[in-house]
């Protein structure tokens, strides 16, 4: 766990924002093992600012109008067969992976608190030091 | 036959066509301006790419499915001559969400997209065929109410086993989105697939008109005036299997809508179940956009489904319903 270090909590509403978008067009807020992750790799979690609690639903339209700096999917479009993931192949979320930074980080990594959750971390750390270049300022 | 309804009538036929075309695209356009934060145009890099992907599905999905689905409830109804002819209540909706989700973990939908509606499709028509061959058009109404259920339950039963079979943990998550129907975030994919088959469907339904107005003079007299009984009962199967096996497999079970429609339109329309058809196509894409708007407006962010929504609104209609026709229910 020792790679897990802590980040100083100054400045945090500076911090490149990211979001998390599942299956179903979920997310999760503040209280959640994801939104811990997001905070520990330098990344301010845009469910706060969307007024969404530890779980909850982001629209489209909404994630279209205030795109976070990553994006971060919670799986594979292709991943599930199911309606529950159409929201993964619609239109939108293609056009955003295009035109904005998105990584995939399967949500079984941060479902439960296990070691996969540092790899998680270090993915997203390694996002975050790409933006380096110009995180968008809110 | 020719238009012995006329004088009950409360407004004139053309008046009340014109107002109902004109609140139909009046609530098109009210929707296309709709957005999660409210009313207004997309302020945003992407507007262009909001408006048609997001909001124009969503619109003119909202149009289709109400048109299906209030047209479907007013065939039902004139058919079985049943005041309880709903596709959900007897047991259509539920055999298309069977269908269609049938089609899409068997990964025929994923090979064939248009296996996704074609699926909902041939759901639809076994369990309308299903409820006719139980209940018919003489079964009553208590007949028709069991037989909607029964059906209902083995179909929704079955899409529960199909969900728990399927190799995906998100299976209540999808339970969710065919029992309790939605627009939300829905994409051009899912409308261009399911649009031609609604279409298609209203067109079929539209073409009942003659054959009901002359059935609701008994089907002796029908008979003289040249209706053929099995042809009107394919017309009816294939109509309401078209736009609500299309409506279903695309926005899942949304309820009621063709329960309230055509109740609500019928003394308006001076009880001719002809013109009652093209009444219901047209309210039930009026309630079914203004349900979605109230939605948006009063409940942002997706937390309430508008299948939720037409369920509570509906709820205590149909119970309105059953309390009224009490004296034909027991025997």
């Amino acid at each position: 766990m020792a790679r897990i270090a802590v980040r100083p909590d100054n400045g945090r509403d500076r911090w490149p924002t990211a979001l998390i978008y599942e299956v179903g067009g979920l997310t999760s807020g503040p209280g959640s093992l994801a939104d811990d992750a997001l905070t520990q790799a330098g990344f301010r979690n845009l469910a706060r600012d969307l007024g969404i609690g530890t779980g909850g639903r982001v629209e489209l339209e909404a994630l279209l109008t205030r795109p976070p700096d990553l994006l971060v999917l919670a799986a594979e479009a292709g991943e599930f067969r199911t309606v529950a993931a159409d929201n993964l192949r619609h239109p939108a979320i293609i056009w955003l992976g295009r035109t904005h930074r998105s990584i995939t980080v399967p949500w079984r990594s941060w479902l439960c608190a296990t070691p996969a959750v540092a790899d998680a971390i270090e993915r997203l750390a390694t996002a975050r030091q790409a933006l380096r270049g110009g995180p968008r300022r809110p | 036959m020719r238009a012995w309804w006329r004088d009950s009538s409360q407004i004139p036929w053309p008046h009340l066509l014109a107002a109902l075309v004109a609140a139909t695209l009046a609530l098109l356009a009210l929707s296309l301006l709709t957005g999660p934060t409210g009313f207004g145009l997309p302020q945003a890099e992407a507007r262009w790419l909001i408006m048609t992907e997001v909001r124009t599905p969503r619109a003119l999905l909202g149009l289709l499915v109400g048109a299906s689905l209030g047209i479907a409830g007013a065939s039902l109804q004139g058919y079985l001559r049943n005041p309880l002819g709903e596709p959900g209540v007897v047991g259509t909706s539920a055999g298309a969400a069977l269908g269609a989700v049938v089609a899409i973990h068997t990964g025929l939908a994923a090979s064939v997209p248009l296996a996704l509606p074609l699926g909902g499709l041939a759901g639809a028509a076994a369990a309308t065929l299903t409820v006719i061959a139980l209940a018919g058009r003489h079964g009553g109404t208590l007949t028709l109410v069991l037989a909607g259920v029964a059906v209902s339950a083995a179909a929704t039963a079955l899409t529960s086993l199909a969900l728990n079979l399927s190799s995906n943990p998100f299976a209540a998550v999808e339970m969710v989105f065919w029992l309790m129907g939605s627009l939300a975030d829905r994409s051009t994919t899912q409308l261009f697939l399911a649009a031609p088959i609604m279409i298609a469907g209203q067109a079929l339904l539209l073409a009942l008109a003659r054959p009901l107005d002359a059935l609701s003079l008994g089907e002796d007299v029908a008979s003289n005036l040249g209706v053929d009984l099995a042809r009107t009962r394919l017309l009816l199967v294939a109509g309401t299997a078209m736009t609500v096996g299309g409506a279903t497999a695309v926005t899942g079970i949304i309820p009621y809508i063709g329960l309230i429609v055509p109740h609500v339109l019928r003394p308006l329309v001076g009880h001719a179940p002809g013109r009652l058809l093209t009444a219901s196509l047209l309210a039930g894409a009026i309630m079914l956009l203004a349900a979605d708007l109230l939605l948006r407006l009063v409940a942002p962010g997706g937390a309430l489904r508008l299948g939720v929504l037409t369920a509570i609104v509906g709820s205590p209609f149909f119970i309105w319903l059953v309390v009224s026709t009490r004296t034909k229910l027991t025997p």
